[in-house]
């Protein structure tokens, strides 16, 4: 068993975590345990309007209660906005995103933040916020994007329109499509904006390095972000530092900027250290949601089960900044169809400001809200065939070497008919109801969700791996850890690699100043980009010692293999060596015992606006779930029965976190499909905390059953595919299509909960 | 920032002693899980907590000349936990196993449940079932006992008088052959709060109801008896209109409102649903 014969001894075996122990035990520091002497609690005003123009804030009196440090608002930020630009689209033109530290001029939305306070103690902050006096001036608003689409519409932010962007893909002529067609399936269907809800909030602490660099220490999934804390600062890039500890769960929550500026401008304002944690309730009211969308899907297919044509209409709310909505229409856009050919395809897509809190990324960055969509059509179609959902899906699944809509060949494995037919046989019969109010439902999904960020992105991740005097390994990984193995699965590959256990290695991450910029820990990419980073860079190490071996033992490279801490030698066995006595040589001999690698993902040009036309991602991870539930006919309650998932994962890299992400995913997509869902009352949340804004428990998830196919055929390392956002996209649709079979009624609309499921039977 | 005064008597009589020296505006706490949270949500704070919690004399569960007593510091983990409770008052432990997480459970008193008043209370409806007293002391040392049935006044408005300290509760121990059920509908299955709740306990014969009570929580602003119910089930025999007649009078019986947990609409049909359930199931 080794790297070099591919039998391997670390990777995709179940291995613990090298961070489970500590975590277990409570020993590991987040960025909310930090404490430094002296330092300042940092707390926010938000704003108690949706829509209002800000005409006057005095924080005179905040300032002179004692124990405060400084209120800061708009005025005090050195550059209180900057703008992303984006790109442009064929019929709006140039698109880009407004991103402001504080309020200023209009409140966009309920919570945004009007000012800060740093004082002595969080109960100082407290009185002084409530000592701050802001005059406000009421506006209408918009909360419907529908409505914000309207001419004459009440105008979210400063431009002249609410739209912020739209997409179009084209393939065949749709109408051809449906005039071939045998019956033609049409239905609306809702999401929601939904929340991360990660046990850890926003949190941080920031103080003045000894050579005067602000130093941030925070929650977060991009330590990169300091070149935007940087130009709020009006300063240069290398005189901020961010430090990303372990994370408390990200989930694309903490993608955008949270707690940092606020951090950074109160030690760049006083040079004292700070700390700021937000509350649940600030979490839920003022950071960005999964977008809720309204999506028409028509559906045309022959009577044989084939489909012929899709259209598609898709409009989503950004909320009221703009952020990553733009990206995140284009995911939906390429994936609106999922995994399934059709002869002809017609998508329209569109994203619109509103007065809601703005929404940005969130598992799945719009592919969970299509694949509910299409998923449900699946079904419907299916039913309106009077063909088994299965049947009707392996009809029209795509394989490998098909193309999508965008015209984009799928050139690397495509499983998704192996794993939707397994799911169905791990699922197994229907059970029979015993009660006369209880009803028996399976369901199933299948999903396509892609891994890495669009190739337009130019993405790279680097990696530092080195080998110490005594055989120890260490990497050097700008990687934020949000829980998943990120780190861990790094020090399977350089252990693999280089012959040491996994104990062996240290992986010193997300540290701006200290550890190679790898990128954002987003877009299921870690695992992809860093791996393959940290692969190249142990692959480069391994032949240095390989090389130096084969000519101090006097036999060839072929012969050799690093396994256990030893240099084998296959044909003279009398000839193998302690890894550390190797190392020792190249040392004297002074070959390279480090390597720094950089891995560049597969580039492309932006697609073409007018037809869809063009590559948008590296690849696409498939799966499938299948789910039985028993629906209570007195209360519309579904208690889950079975839940089964099968992923073709390319290769686990540890099987262990592999199936921990797969169950953790179909957990996180379930809330999604059962209860999930902030409620508004004209951009006010009526539902921020945890006893209104429901999640499931552990009492509402069965024991879950997971299985992997490990094709070899993903762009990661050892031929990974990627996880974590797949792992979470097919629950909502796979545990709806389950309720819908058991009551026999339809449900379109996100959450089904118990009251939706009972109306849904009442209708019947 | 104030400064609140915190007791915590450790025995009964330095409970009675400590009773004269509280100064007014006192809050009775125990579990602290509605107290926490308020405070979180900015509720003004109290001139002095008494924590009851750690007071042995209000932790007993015990049964007295065909009564069964139970202390105002009772957690939900004491009663579900309890072998007395198991076996004699099932219903009771089916309510206390249903409140929110064991986290919670292992916190929260009987107490507070009803002194809190939560339309939602899940004990509240059983003990409304059991025709129980709410046993009361006052800083002046007097004590007296209430029915609950008398006990709510309005949406979290009880009898009890801020000077008041709830010290227990006691009812006649069931009888043994008595059908009796706890029903909860909930958002989730773990740690939720009732949308809908109802306990029903009755006393039937081969085709006869020869007693019954039912209260509800969560359907109105207080948690009730259920006396159009009653008086339509009162020595009926079982057959279909008996259920229609027990479902038609519980919506007379009922006023529910629409709120972040669900629709009055939704509160009505559930309340029906589980009564029509537990009314088949008992002469089944």
């Amino acid at each position: 068993m080794s790297y070099k014969d591919k039998n391997f001894r670390i990777i995709g075996k179940p291995m613990p975590r090298h961070d489970a122990w500590e975590k277990v035990l409570g020993k590991t520091n987040y960025a909310g345990d930090n404490e430094i002497p002296g330092m300042l609690y940092v707390k926010a005003l938000r704003s108690a309007h949706a829509a209002a123009k800000l005409v006057s804030i005095d924080t005179s009196a905040a300032e002179a209660l004692a124990g405060v440090e400084i209120v800061l608002t708009a005025k005090d930020v050195p550059n209180n906005e900057t703008v992303t630009k984006f790109g442009q689209t064929h019929t709006v033109g140039g698109f880009e995103g407004l991103y402001r530290v504080l309020a200023d001029k209009k409140v966009r939305f309920y919570g945004e933040a009007v000012a800060i306070v740093a004082a002595e103690t969080p109960e100082i902050c407290d009185e002084a916020l409530k000592l701050i006096k802001v005059e406000y001036e009421e506006l209408e608003g918009v909360f419907d994007p529908a409505e914000a689409l309207k001419p004459g519409a009440y105008l979210v932010g400063e431009d002249d329109t609410n739209l912020v962007c739209q997409y179009k893909v084209r393939k065949g002529n749709v109408e051809e499509g449906f005039a071939k067609a045998d019956l033609i399936i049409e239905n609306t269907y809702t999401v929601p904006q939904v929340d991360h809800i990660y046990m850890e909030p926003e949190c941080g602490t920031a103080w003045l390095g000894e050579d005067g660099v602000i130093t941030i220490r925070a929650s977060t999934q991009v330590i990169e972000h300091f070149r935007g804390i940087a130009e709020v600062l009006g300063i240069a890039q290398n005189r901020v530092r961010v430090i990303a500890p372990m994370v408390g769960g990200g989930f694309g929550g903490k993608e955008d900027i949270t707690v940092e500026t606020y951090l950074a401008l109160v030690v760049f304002k006083t040079g004292k250290p700070c700390a700021m944690t937000w509350t649940r309730e600030e979490s839920l009211i003022s950071h960005g949601k999964r977008h809720a969308y309204t999506m028409e899907y028509k559906t045309g297919v022959t009577k044989d089960g084939k489909i012929v044509a899709q259209q598609v209409d898709i409009l989503s709310d950004a909320g009221a900044y703009v952020y990553l909505s733009p990206w995140i229409l284009l995911y939906s856009t390429v994936k609106a169809v999922g995994p399934y050919d059709s002869e002809t395809v017609k998508v329209d897509t569109r994203t619109v400001l509103t007065n809601n809190t703005f929404a940005s990324a969130n598992r799945g960055f719009g592919g969970a809200q299509v694949c509910f969509a299409y998923e449900r059509q699946m079904n419907e179609a299916a039913k309106a065939l009077g063909m088994d959902p299965l049947e009707f899906r392996r009809k029209n699944y795509l394989h490998k070497g098909d193309a999508l809509a965008t015209g984009r060949v799928l050139e690397n494995a495509v499983e998704t008919e192996a794993t939707g037919i397994k799911v169905m046989e791990m699922l197994g019969e229907k059970t029979i109801s015993d009660k006369p109010n209880i009803l028996i439902g399976q369901g199933m999904a299948s999903s396509m969700m892609s891994y890495g960020r669009m190739t337009f992105l130019h993405d790279t991740s680097r990696s530092y791996v080195s080998i110490e005097l005594d055989g120890s390994v260490v990497i050097r990984c700008g990687v934020q850890d949000i829980g998943c193995g990120q780190t861990s699965s790094l020090a399977s590959i350089a252990a693999e690699v280089l012959g040491v256990d996994m104990d062996d290695v240290t992986v010193y991450f997300g540290d701006t100043s200290l550890t190679p910029l790898a990128g954002t820990t987003t877009a299921t990419r870690m695992l992809y980009m860093s791996g393959n980073a940290t692969l190249k860079a142990s692959k480069a190490i391994r032949e240095n010692l390989l090389t130096t071996a084969a000519k101090y033992l006097e036999v060839s490279i072929e012969e050799l293999d690093l396994i256990d801490h030893q240099v084998i030698v296959e044909s003279a066995p009398e000839k193998n060596m302690p890894l550390q006595q190797l190392v020792k040589i190249c040392a004297s001999d002074g070959v390279e015992l480090f390597n720094l690698a950089q891995f560049n993902a597969p580039a492309r040009e932006f697609m073409d606006f007018t037809s869809g036309q063009g590559q948008v991602f590296a690849d696409f991870t498939f799966g499938s779930h299948a789910v039985e539930v028993a629906v209570n006919t007195d209360t519309g309650e579904a208690k889950l029965l079975k839940y089964v998932s099968c992923y073709d994962a390319g290769q686990a890299v540890n099987k262990l976190s592999a199936e921990g992400q797969i169950e953790g995913g179909a957990i996180y997509g379930l809330g999604y499909g059962m209860m999930e869902g902030i409620k508004y009352d004209k951009g006010k949340t009526l539902n921020p905390n945890l006893a209104t804004y429901l999640i499931p428990t552990t009492m509402d998830v069965p024991e879950m059953q997971t299985d992997m196919i490990e094709s070899g055929g993903g762009l990661g390392p050892f031929g990974a595919k990627g996880l974590g956002e797949p792992s979470s996209v097919p629950s909502a649709p796979a545990f709806v299509n389950a309720v819908c079979d058991a009551i026999g009624a339809p449900i379109n609309d996100l959450p089904a909960s118990p009251e939706a499921i009972l109306k849904a039977l009442n209708n019947k | 920032m104030s400064e609140v005064k915190y007791f915590r008597p450790r025995s009964y009589s330095e409970f009675t002693d400590l009773l004269g020296q509280l100064p007014t505006g006192f809050k009775t706490v125990a579990g602290t899980t509605d107290f926490i949270p308020a405070a979180r949500r900015g509720a003004p704070y109290p001139t002095a907590l008494l924590d009851i919690s750690k007071l042995n004399e209000f932790q007993e569960i015990k049964e007295e000349g065909g009564r069964i007593l139970i202390g105002a510091a009772v957690t939900m983990a004491d009663l579900l936990e309890s072998d007395l409770i198991i076996e004699k008052c099932s219903v009771l432990a089916s309510a206390a196993k249903s409140l929110g997480s064991p986290l919670t459970r292992n916190r929260a008193t009987i107490g507070g449940n009803i002194a809190n008043a939560s339309p939602s209370a899940d004990t509240a409806p059983v003990l409304l079932t059991l025709d129980a007293d709410v046993h009361l002391i006052s800083n002046d040392g007097l004590t007296r006992q209430v029915p609950l049935t008398s006990f709510f006044k309005g949406y979290k408005i009880t009898e009890r008088g801020n000077d008041e300290i709830i010290t227990g509760f006691s009812f006649t121990t069931p009888q043994s052959g008595i059908w009796s059920r706890f029903a909860k509908v909930g958002q989730r299955s773990g740690a939720a709060i009732s949308v809908a709740n109802m306990s029903v306990i009755i006393d039937r014969e081969d085709n006869i109801c020869h007693d019954i009570a039912v209260a509800f929580g969560a359907v109105a602003p207080v948690p009730l008896r259920a006396v159009s119910v009653e008086k339509a089930a009162k020595g009926k025999p079982f057959d279909n209109q008996f259920i229609t007649d027990c479902c038609e009078a519980v919506q007379a019986d009922i006023s529910p409102i629409s709120d972040i947990r669900g629709s009055a609409d939704y509160r009505r049909h559930v309340a029906a649903n589980i009564l029509a359930r537990a009314l088949t199931d008992a002469f089944a």
